[in-house]
């Protein structure tokens, strides 16, 4: 629901945008080249804004993401694979990080056998941890920060044939 | 005295079955070796002879070293303008090695065999069992009790006999697993456990070669190609073992027969991409498939660890010690799937399923607790068994109480508990002894001692 109206709210400042440069054509018709820069210029810094604006106001009240377990481990959590779950940001924090969701995962979604999940304050031996499709190896591992609407894959690796 | 006698005479007997037994392992053993030495040699001579024929007249007129039937049976693949000859050529002068011949084995076998890998070995220690053939698509029901090394490499021959095909009957360890491995270009992994996906990792590190691993579990699988190319080890992306209860297999969690097959069939073709140099390999990256959802995610994996002990800057891993390195202590699991036998009970707290068969017979006021899974439970069970999972038990005490009520007032009426092969009903007998049930005592051996020792006709799975 949200993307869609971050598309629409996008598509009608690219509309307005767009349509102000073909004003401005006729425009540069009648008066200086100067004039139409300096009015194009504000008009993108008016985009930019309003763009800085939506995105502040969703990361300091909470994080939409899109948790998913599999090769056994949704088992831990009523047998759901996909999660679409709202995590509030720690207090004192502006950022999310793996390690606050591990800790919100442990007490929000497993529901049984949390060593199974966890070892310590990290995943346990065993258990592969994606986020937006990328090994957390590559992004920081507990210390990758969280975008809003990323989606965090947990997988416990098979061995059975 | 007379029956003193007997149990001796069943003790000697069974003695001298066992040796017998294994002295005829010895001989197969022997057998084999000298099979596949024989066939070394003999298809030396062959190559030999074909490369002096292939002189004189057949490939070297196309340049290429296709004969006119090789041309004529991979015409297809020769079509491909992205594969063509060249892909064809260099598959034909590759050797792939398939580590399992089960359920991921099975379709990788028979394609790698119908495309025309040059050499295809094949391990396995195994027997088809019935209960393989659901997945294991390339045994038959002729099979079954037989060897299924013996079994693929028939099937693998009848489709394309112009190949190579190598048996080696045996299970891969850490004695045989470098001379064999060292015979092949690739290895597919198409075992079924954790000791067994480390080993063979380590032995291909060690020995350079490509890896295409691949795994399947009731309606998921994995698959990834290690070490190829400077990309990572099993080793690097899983440096510490799970624990044995996150190792689940087939023969306790199921599998939906067509997953592994699927897995199998990626696992060729990716083996067939590294063997024909065409193509980008899923190095760096891991395919999960969800069966049930329709969802295939290729994702980011990690690239080679410079910590990995196998293959890392400074590794630990040496020939000589991977020859003595214990993979079943390292994975706290076993290498070949012998299901578990605990004991958690002293012998008083526990009955034989022919006891068991004797205080039925009695008509003994008892309640008895099959604590398997309800999915276990609706495909068999104990006439006048009642379902209590072993997760549910403790919430469950009220209902065992008033079954017990309802059998004899609840004076002096026993309380069995039953599940599939008897841990899972020593685990339950120790918590109702915790929570008061005293008398409560488990099935040895579960309901696969009840169909093999009182009723043969009972269902087994
Ligand atoms: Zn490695």
């Amino acid at each position: 629901m949200k993307r869609t109206r971050r598309q629409y709210y996008t598509a009608a400042v690219e509309r307005l945008f767009y349509w102000g440069i073909k004003r401005h054509f006729y425009a540069f018709l009648l008066s200086d080249l100067s004039a139409i820069a300096a009015k194009a210029a504000k008009q993108k810094e008016n985009r930019t804004k309003f763009q800085l604006h939506e995105r502040v106001f969703v990361k300091i009240t909470k994080m939409q993401l899109t948790l998913e377990f599999g090769g056994g481990l949704e088992l831990l959590c009523d047998s759901v694979k996909i999660h679409s779950v709202d995590v509030d940001l720690p207090a004192e924090e502006k950022k999310l990080t793996m390690k606050h969701l591990l800790a919100w995962v442990r007490s929000n979604l497993i529901k049984e056998r949390p060593e199974m999940f966890m070892k310590g304050d990290t995943v346990r031996p065993g258990v592969l941890v994606l986020v937006n499709d990328c090994d957390w190896e590559l992004s920081g591992q507990l210390d990758t920060t969280l975008e809003n609407k990323d989606v965090v894959v947990f997988i416990s690796t098979l061995h059975g044939g | 005295m007379e029956s003193n006698g007997g149990v001796d005479e069943s003790a000697r007997l069974l003695r001298e079955l066992q040796s017998l037994k294994d002295s005829k392992r010895d001989i197969e053993a022997r057998i084999s070796a000298l099979e596949a030495q024989l066939q070394q040699v003999q298809s030396n001579q062959h190559l030999n002879k074909k490369a002096s024929s292939d002189c004189s007249n057949g490939g070297s007129e196309f340049g290429h070293g296709l004969t006119p039937d090789m041309i004529y049976r991979y015409s297809r693949q020769l079509l491909l303008p992205s594969f063509g000859v060249q892909g064809q050529s260099n598959l034909l002068k590759s050797s792939i090695l398939v580590i399992g011949a089960g359920g991921l084995g099975s379709p990788a076998l028979l394609y790698l065999a119908a495309c025309g890998v040059g050499r295809l070995g094949m391990v396995d220690h195994d027997v088809v069992e019935l209960n393989n053939l659901h997945r294991q698509i390339i045994h038959g029901e002729a099979y079954i009790g037989r060897s299924k090394v013996e079994s693929a490499a028939a099937a693998c021959r009848s489709i394309n006999s112009t190949i190579e095909i190598i048996e080696h009957k045996e299970a891969l360890r850490t004695s045989n697993a470098l001379a064999i491995v060292s015979k092949y270009d690739i290895v597919i992994d198409a075992t079924d456990n954790a000791p067994s996906r480390y080993m063979i990792s380590d032995c291909c590190v060690l020995l350079g070669k490509p890896l295409v691993s691949g795994a399947a579990l009731g309606l998921e699988g994995q698959l990834a190609v290690y070490n190829y190319n400077g990309g990572p080890c099993y080793r690097c992306l899983f440096p510490t073992p799970p624990p044995t209860t996150a190792c689940q297999r087939c023969s306790d969690s199921g599998v939906l027969g067509v997953v592994p097959g699927v897995i199998g069939c990626l696992q060729a073709l990716e083996a067939i991409k590294v063997a024909s140099l065409v193509g980008e390999p899923l190095s760096g990256r891991m395919l999960l498939f969800d069966a049930l959802s329709a969802r295939i995610r290729i994702v980011k994996i990690r690239g080679r660890s410079s910590q990995c002990e196998a293959c890392g800057e400074n590794p630990t891993l040496t020939q000589e010690n991977f020859q003595q390195f214990d993979y079943e202590k390292f994975t706290q699991s076993p290498l070949s799937p012998a299901p578990l036998k605990l004991k958690l009970l002293t012998e008083d707290c526990r009955i034989s399923s022919k006891e068991y068969e004797d205080v039925v017979k009695k008509g003994d006021a008892h309640v008895l607790i099959d604590v398997r899974p309800s999915h276990h439970y609706k495909i068999v069970s104990l006439p006048n068994s009642m379902n209590v999972p072993l997760a549910n038990l403790e919430d469950k005490l009220p209902e065992i109480s008033s079954a017990l009520k309802s059998v004899n007032g609840g004076q002096d009426a026993g309380v069995y508990v039953v599940c599939r092969r008897g841990n899972d009903s020593q685990r339950a007998v120790q918590l109702l002894h915790k929570l008061g049930f005293m008398s409560a005592k488990d099935i040895v051996g579960g309901l696969e001692s009840w169909a093999h020792d009182v009723d043969n006709r009972f269902p087994t799975y």
